[in-house]
């Protein structure tokens, strides 16, 4: 919900900076961590024995975010917005998806496989921001393809 | 959809998820003919008692700095003199520890990971254990289960070379974990009286049989576990040692409760209903290992119900609250004690009896003629750092002074 915020202020606008990159890098990283160790729960049937192994798992991940984030926003911060955006976007698609799906499939822990759906649109929308072609003029438009391609993913 | 109103429907549909369990600290259930108030509501032709078992769990926790009222020191003060009355009274009394001695990592040494510098064991966590021996009464027979945070609340060599420390000073102290270190059990204490078994005690350790197979100490473990049995075994061995219910009153004693409606049940507090809805903690009921280990040993209790004779009771901590679940499927008394030094937010749900977020411990009378008697003892705690004799108003109304001690439930059980 953080990225969504970010993706709609004049900082996201601007945040072909590598602070930008590191702010939402880091963000995204933390949710997919937390998708990560739900994930491992529910579908591996590996639990955690403590939060503190749970925490240590997410924080892994939150580094890689931070770290991911980071050299897009020097290698490419004309994407960090994309890539801002996209995490957002895959953020609330992703995860209002895999809490409807939680509760169909998993009514003890539906918070769980909302946090792995959160987890999958962000790495499918960060995916997305690098890959697909560069719209070159800088503006933070939303790309329907995108949108639908995250609503895609989710289901 | 805007950013902004993403957030509020996230933000509402998180709320919706875990909104329903901001349950009472102290949910009293009523319906049963007792209340939350001190009412001493038992028989009182029941006889003399002849074993007096007392629970105490989760007691790891040190109290606060003064001028904060102190619960553990407070709860195991009113523990020994319940059990000098009781020996008194010509009762064989048994004290049960009923693990999580120590938070939050067991029993660190020098070499353990977030060392202690300079110390054989972790000063801090050997207090922990220390008040917990100090507490009991000269000549008392004394059982330690381990909890998941005497094993360090994590897994692999590290967490069994938590509890290994944990018996090493206990038996140095001629104290002794049950069921000893590295084995699950079931392990058998019977109390004999006048040449029969008054009472049997059955141990299991929880938190052994919640590992993963492959975490789990063995031969190759330093040192070396003596136990390799699998949970085919454990259950087989339970059953058999369940069956003396035709003869004696039995109570299966473990640290994870079979029935709960706290945090691990998810029906604690805001936080633990998120994680538990997220299926991250093993120590969850709907953790996939939990859950397989309620249905076996439900199993056990069910194939016993069919042969018992005599009540059949289910003692555990690791929720921090007090709480009787009666379970008709198996007539089985669920008994968790787990606030020997800690309280959470504790909910009420199927079969609930009893139901507080109040620090205490059980006692358990057998009487001549095989009734058993329960008994809920508890404090009044502080709501923040208030001291002793403030009052104070919980949530479910119940106003009370700190510290004061008394019975809040009681039930002859049979």
């Amino acid at each position: 919900m953080l990225l969504a915020l970010l993706a709609s202020t004049p900082t996201a606008a601007a945040a072909q900076e590598w602070l930008g990159g590191l702010a939402v890098g880091t963000a995204a990283g933390f949710l997919v961590g937390t998708g990560a160790v739900s994930g491992r729960a529910i579908l591996f049937d590996r639990p955690v024995y403590g939060i503190s192994e749970g925490l240590s798992l997410a924080r892994r991940f939150t580094i890689g975010g931070a770290a991911t984030g980071t050299i897009i926003g020097i290698a490419a911060p004309e994407r960090t917005g994309r890539f801002a955006r996209n995490a957002a976007h895959g953020t609330w698609i992703g995860g209002l998806l895999g809490l409807g799906l939680g509760y169909l499939v998993e009514p003890e822990r539906p918070l769980g496989v909302m946090m792995m759906g959160m987890a999958a649109g962000i790495v499918a929308g960060t995916v997305i921001a690098l890959v697909e072609d560069d719209d070159s003029d800088g503006s933070i438009q939303p790309s329907r393809g995108t949108d639908i391609v995250l609503l895609s993913v989710g289901l | 959809m805007s950013a902004r109103t993403a957030l509020a429907a996230s933000l509402l549909v998180l709320t919706a998820c875990t909104g329903t369990y901001f349950v009472s600290s102290a949910a009293c259930v009523r319906g049963t003919g007792f209340d939350c108030v001190a009412r001493e509501d038992l028989a009182t032709d029941a006889g003399p008692a002849v074993v007096s078992l007392f629970l105490i769990g989760d007691a790891g926790e040190p109290d606060p700095p003064p001028p904060a009222a102190p619960m553990r020191d407070r709860v195991l003060g009113e523990l020994a003199a319940d059990i000098e009355d009781a020996r008194r009274g010509g009762s064989e009394a048994r004290l049960v520890y009923l693990g999580d001695n120590i938070y939050p990592d067991g029993l660190r040494d020098a070499t353990s990971q977030g060392r202690c510098a300079g110390a054989r064991y972790c000063p801090l966590d050997a207090e922990q254990l220390d008040a917990q021996l100090d507490a009991i009464p000269e000549g008392t027979e004394t059982y330690f289960l381990s909890g998941n945070h005497d094993w360090g609340n994590i897994s692999g060599p590290e967490a069994y070379a938590r509890i290994v420390n944990q018996a090493v000073y206990l038996e140095e102290r001629g104290q002794a974990l049950i069921p000893p270190v590295g084995c699950p059990g079931p392990t058998v204490r019977d109390v004999v009286v006048d040449g029969e078994v008054a009472l049997r005690m059955v141990f299991l350790d929880t938190q052994w049989l919640l590992l993963p197979t492959g975490s789990r100490p063995d031969r190759e473990s330093s040192p070396p576990a003596v136990c390799t049995y699998t949970d085919d075994d454990v259950m087989e061995r339970l059953t058999r040692d369940l069956s003396i219910a035709v003869e004696a009153p039995v109570a299966l004693l473990m640290h994870h409760p079979m029935r709960t409606y706290g945090d691990h049940g998810g029906r604690g507090s805001l936080t633990s209903a998120v994680v538990y809805r997220a299926g991250w903690s093993a120590q969850d009921v709907n953790a996939a290992p939990y859950a397989r280990l309620i249905d076996r040993i439900d199993r056990v209790l069910e194939q016993t119900a069919a042969v018992a004779r005599h009540p059949v009771l289910v003692g555990a901590g690791h929720e921090h609250a007090l709480q009787v679940i009666y379970d008709p499927e198996t007539d089985v008394h669920h008994l968790v004690s787990g606030s020997g030094s800690k309280v959470s937010t504790v909910g009420v749900g199927p079969g609930s009896e009893f139901s507080a977020g109040f620090p205490g411990f059980m006692r358990v009378d057998i009487h001549q003629e095989g009734t058993v008697t329960l008994r809920v003892r508890a404090m009044c705690p502080p709501r923040a750092l208030e001291p002793l004799g403030a009052a104070v108003e919980h949530d479910g109304g119940v106003t009370c002074e700190v510290g004061d001690f008394r019975t809040v439930f009681a039930k002859a059980i049979r």
